[in-house]
């Protein structure tokens, strides 16, 4: 550790020494009709041909030799502001751009700076902007940034239903999501149906699928993150849509002029609207909704202080008259405050806490159950970017977060006769701590090369109050009968804050990017991650009450190696844009089930764990048509994902439930008029892995299939097209506000996609046994939603 | 918990959702044998009259069964299986597995050597019934806290299970029909409702079997298993473990049977494979691992030889509703 810290001070002594000479020009690039900051906006010296790009508050800083210099301030879509200034000393140039009048008779696809695919250090990186994603259809017409990402290479899903998303062969719970630098458990609503992140509240959007910064740790296989917007600085504005089955509102607008603004942003959905008008009084007393809730208040208290509250609240909620009731939702705060220790120090010191909490619950006359479970966590981080001069940025901070597991508490009773008993039953909560502490630079070396290059030392520990069970041979496992149950023999105390099992590790972090030409680039990327937490599910699609638990005494930290390769070429002058990525990825100490295992409720849930490993691999070639009327883009990926456990298949590869080997997405906008847009959305991808039987036996009536080769077989492939049009139902350039009538049908042809494959003895002759394809939105879903600004 | 989100998910895409039918082409295997064997009393405690259990759960049924009173409430055997369809009782059956799709019979094992073994000793070799081909009977009565297992020669292997301990069961005191709601209280209906106890001390399985007008029920969704996790000890009243709705004038007998752990793990794991499938939230495919082993080969065989004390009671459904006029007057 203390060699780190040595290292740090050492690097920003060096490059501190080489900017002596230098002074330096800082600010914010903001967007003028709203006041925010802006993301990722170029800052050009004309006369160097030097520049850098904002960071994710719009903050720039470049150090340059004194003298007069054009400086173009830039974003795709948006007019560039060229200044002259005179840099005899250090000075703070603010600047504000909009969007280009030249460019407004077409589309841009926005949300990066113009070549910053070719220029930029960073591969394996996906932007999404959010205007593109209200034009890409979607079920209901309800814009969805996670099924949006999922339509990017290297991103699947296990199917319809399933929970979460899967980058690179990574299980959902190795996404790092984080919502305003607040980690987000669970990013959908109703299994997976939609996300929780109501796009209109959304500012930015980066999916990392490799070449992790070092800033960010403690996942595995991507780093989501979604930025919500600041709140207008210069006007009231209203922007909704009113839906069939849901609607949204967002308002914000200035506290204070140009110094602070606040939005605050709704969706609800109505579902259960008719319930109450049903004959059956369960039914008429049932509930079925979720709901979002984002809000933020942004102040600019002086040039180098701003301060940030942003918060989320969220819930799917099912009840059926109390008979049968499931609950979970995200809760998460986040307080920031960007402080400029000077030109060249940019800080950003973040408190944040979060909770995801899920429960369900059952009741009838005899018998009452409700079952509770979340994950509570309180951060604290400080992020310091060091702007040494135009060839080096150095990033290095620290983070501490503890965590409250709670992996279950149930409270039941039975009623016999008129005598209630009662009882409860409570999985030992586990608290927990994990810290990191990182440095990064990247470092320009000529005009070609661009190294990133970081270290991440992270660890974590399981604490107490509790106590952990002592197994016969010291494992909760029988290596020599694996399946077999193991009870504790004993079991060993510990007092509150004792550390009950601790870990740590180093996570190496590089990025290459030779820039062949203007239009064309080669990069690579390498990165470590370790991460400390599990999620627990052994059904085929993870649930939304799927427990986390913490690394500890029997669970080890999850960990990867992977490496990528990249090709960027831009044709006609950057209309279009390709990339070709391969990788590969080796885990470690990944977790996986015994057959039937009992994961909910067990204090011994070690017993009915495996630990294995895993690989993925895979090419991924992206062609995005960026302006024009007509914009899109296409998507391949050709990947293979695998686990080996030891205990499971025999000890061969078998395929994780989310390896597709084959996925195709085509996603395509027309701009028929200024008021008419057609959009359309093509996805392809092969079966899922599937345990078909070998055979069948008959045990007591009953004929039971005989599965031996695990996810030897595959699904029909899956393939969907979905098709939408908006049209603004009042002129824009006539009036202030914006009314569009968006309507679409998901699953045009009606294709029935297999969810699964299951095989059943028939009803009535156990003999006759049949496979039936069971398929989720087998039939066309059209909508209509009305949208407006005002 | 997978029976609740699968309720979940098919109410959400009911409307949308479909469920079909397909073809697909299997590959052949060789078959392997199955074993289906249990091992109880001859004799079951099966009361003529309804009792309460409570003031008796501090009697150790060992006691119990000298219970003067009780004397008469056992009965035999032959008495029972003569009047049903299927009674697997005391009997073991070999068969085979089949291709998935075979769709027929499994071809019974015939001519086999089965030998009962009692705590490590041979005890019976078990006769083939000449009328039944496949079905070998057990005569030995066991005795409570020894350890039972069987040997098999038969299709030129050598197979042995994994011997099981012999427990007692606690009686079913009573069964009755109870007229209410079905789960979501939009009808009503006779249910089933049993009074029985659990043996004190953690650690104890059972099952449920049920025969309804005579027949075995044998669809997977009606195997009834529970273990004493959150019943330890307990006095089980008004209980339904059968969970389907009976029909007027039916006949219901229910037997109650202990089981080992190993043959509880069996059970369930016998019917999420085939009964809670296809749902996105249930567990992924898995072998049904019984305790019969293929000496010769070193692999496992398919099935489970059983041993556990049964006791059993007997119910018949009204011939009428209470309120013939309003099927939904339990809502009141």
């Amino acid at each position: 550790m203390k060699i780190l810290f040595l290292s740090i001070f050492a690097l920003l002594f060096t490059l501190t020494s080489l900017g002596q000479d230098k002074v330096t020009l800082s600010g914010y690039v903001k967007e003028t009709e709203t006041g925010e900051g802006m993301i990722a906006a170029t800052v050009l010296v004309r006369e160097l041909n030097a520049g850098t790009v904002t960071n994710e508050y719009g903050f720039y800083s470049l150090s340059v030799p004194p003298g007069t210099y054009t400086i173009d301030y830039s974003f795709i879509g948006f007019e560039t502001l060229s200044e002259t200034i005179e840099l005899t000393k250090s000075i703070t140039k603010n600047a504000e751009i909009g969007f280009s009048q030249t460019m407004l008779d077409e589309v841009v696809i926005t949300g990066e700076a113009e070549d910053e695919n070719i220029t930029s250090v960073e591969m394996s990186v996906e932007k999404l902007d959010i205007a593109q994603v209200k034009k890409i259809p979607q079920l209901l017409g309800e814009a969805d940034i996670i099924r949006s990402i999922q339509l990017l290479p290297g991103v699947t899903t296990v199917g319809e239903g399933a929970t979460g998303f899967n980058v690179r062969g990574g299980n959902i719970d190795q996404n790092l999501i984080l919502l305003d630098e607040s980690p987000v458990f669970s990013s959908s609503h109703l299994f997976g149906f939609f996300s929780v992140f109501n796009a209109d509240a959304i500012k930015d959007v980066k999916l990392y699928k490799g070449g992790i910064p070092a800033k960010y740790g403690g996942r595995l296989s991507s780093v989501l993150d979604i930025r919500q917007k600041e709140g207008n600085l210069k006007k009231y504005t209203a922007t909704g849509g009113i839906g069939l089955l849901f609607s949204r509102l967002t308002l914000e607008g200035p506290i204070v002029k140009d110094k602070a603004s606040f939005i605050v942003s709704g969706r609800r959905s109505y579902f259960d609207i008719f319930f109450p008008l049903a004959n059956d009084a369960t039914i008429k007393d049932s509930k079925l909704y979720f709901y979002d809730l984002n809000g933020k208040i942004n102040w600019t208290i002086n040039e180098n202080n701003r301060v940030f509250l942003a918060g989320y609240l969220g819930d799917d909620v099912f009840d059926l008259d109390g008979l049968f009731s499931t609950q979970w939702g995200n809760r998460t705060a986040t307080l920031r405050w960007n402080h400029l220790f000077s030109n060249k120090l940019f800080s950003n010191f973040t408190a944040i806490y979060s909770k995801y909490s899920y429960a369900l619950g059952f009741e009838q006359d005899a018998f009452g159950f409700e079952w509770q479970a979340s994950i509570e966590n309180i951060s604290g981080r400080a992020d310091f970017t060091y702007f040494a001069n135009p060839n080096n940025k150095v990033e290095f901070g620290l983070q501490t977060t503890y965590f409250y597991f709670k992996p279950g508490t149930a409270d039941g009773f039975i009623t016999t006769g008129d005598e209630k008993t009662t009882f409860d039953f409570q999985v030992r909560p586990i608290p927990a701590i994990e810290s990191g502490i990182f440095i990064s630079n990247e470092q320009k070396i000529g005009t070609r090369l661009t190294l990133a290059y970081g270290l991440r030392y992270s660890g974590f520990a399981q604490l107490g109050a509790g106590h952990v069970y002592k197994y016969p041979n010291g494992e909760p496992i029988d290596p020599d009968n694996p399946s077999a149950n193991v009870n504790p023999i004993d079991t060993i105390q510990f007092d509150e804050w004792e550390i009950i099992k601790p870990f740590q590790g180093l996570e190496p972090r590089f990025s290459a990017n030779f820039q062949i030409d203007e239009v064309s680039s080669v990069k690579g990327s390498y990165n470590h991650m370790i991460q400390y937490i599990h999620l627990i599910s052994n059904t085929t699609a993870a649930t939304p009450v799927d427990i986390y638990m913490p690394a500890g005494r029997y669970i080890k930290p999850g960990q990867v190696d992977q490496v990528g390769l990249g090709y960027f070429r831009n044709f006609y002058s950057n209309k279009y844009e390709s990339s070709v990525e391969v990788y590969y990825k080796y885990f470690q100490d990944l977790v996986d089930y015994k057959d039937e295992a009992e994961l909910l409720l067990n204090n011994t849930l070690e017993t009915e764990l495996y630990t294995g490993d895993g690989q993925a691999y895979g090419l991924e070639f992206q062609l995005k048509k960026k302006r024009g009327k007509f914009t899109g883009f296409v998507s391949y990926t050709l990947s293979r994902v695998e686990r080996f456990v030891e205990e499971i298949n025999n000890g061969d590869p078998y395929p994780a439930n989310w390896d597709k080997t084959h996925d195709i997405s085509l996603v395509a906008s027309y701009d028929a008029t200024k008021r008419i847009n057609f959009s359309s959305s093509f996805a392809y991808m092969t079966g899922r892995p599937i345990t078909y039987p070998q055979a069948r036996f008959e045990y007591g009536g009953v004929t039971a299939p005989i599965y031996q080769n695990r996810n030897g077989a595959r699904t029909p492939a899956y393939h969907r097209l979905d098709l939408a049009s908006t049209f603004n139902l009042v002129d824009p350039e006539k009036h202030k506000y914006t009314i569009d009538l968006a309507t679409g049908v998901y699953n045009v042809y009606g294709r029935k996609n297999p969810y699964s494959i299951y095989f059943q003895q028939d009803q009535d002759n156990p003999e006759i046994t049949k496979a039936f394809r069971l398929s989720i939105y087998a039939i066309p879903i059209p909508y209509i939603t009305i949208n407006f600004k005002f | 918990m997978r029976k609740i989100s699968f309720i979940l998910i098919i109410g959400l895409i009911a409307f949308t959702g479909c469920q079909e039918e397909i073809d697909l082409d299997l590959p052949a295997t060789e078959p392997e044998l199955v074993v289906e064997g249990y091992l109880t009393q001859r004799d079951y405690y099966f009361p003529d009259a309804d009792l309460n259990c409570f003031g008796i759960t501090t009697i150790s049924l060992d006691t119990l069964k000298f219970v003067t009173a009780f004397a008469d409430a056992y009965i035999n055997i032959d008495s029972i299986e003569a009047s049903t369809d299927v009674f697997p009782f005391n009997k073991v059956v070999l068969s085979t597995t089949g291709d998935y799709f075979a769709n027929a019979e499994p071809p019974a094992v015939t001519s086999a050597i089965a030998v009962l073994f009692e705590d490590g000793n041979a005890v019976e070799t078990l006769i083939e019934d000449p009328s039944i081909p496949g079905t070998y009977r057990i005569t030995h009565l066991p005795i409570v806290g020894s350890s039972y297992h069987i040997t098999i020669d038969a299709m030129g292997n050598f197979y042995e299970t994994i011997p099981e301990i012999y427990g007692s069961v606690p009686p079913l005191l009573s069964l009755s029909a109870n007229y209410g709601p079905n789960f979501i209280r939009d009808s009503c209906a006779y249910y089933m409702s049993m009074n029985t106890f659990e043996k004190p001390g953690l650690g104890d399985h059972y099952r449920w079997f049920f025969y309804v007008n005579n027949k075995y029920v044998s669809s997977p969704g009606n195997i009834a298993l529970t273990n004493d996790e959150n019943f330890d000890g307990f006095c089980l009243l008004d209980f339904d473990v059968y969970g389907d709705e009976l029909e007027l004038g039916d006949s219901l007998v229910v037997f109650q049977m202990n089981t080992t752990e190993g043959y509880y793990n069996f059970l369930s794991t016998l019917q999420s494979q085939t009964a809670f499938v296809g749902g996105p939230f249930d567990a992924p495919p898995a072998p049904i691992t019984g305790n019969v082993m293929n000496v010769t080969t070193g692999k496992a065989a398919y099935g489970y030889f059983a041993a556990g004390g049964i006791s059993a009671n007997a119910t018949t459904t009204p011939e009428t509703r209470p309120d013939p006029e309003n099927p939904n007057s339990c809502l009141e």
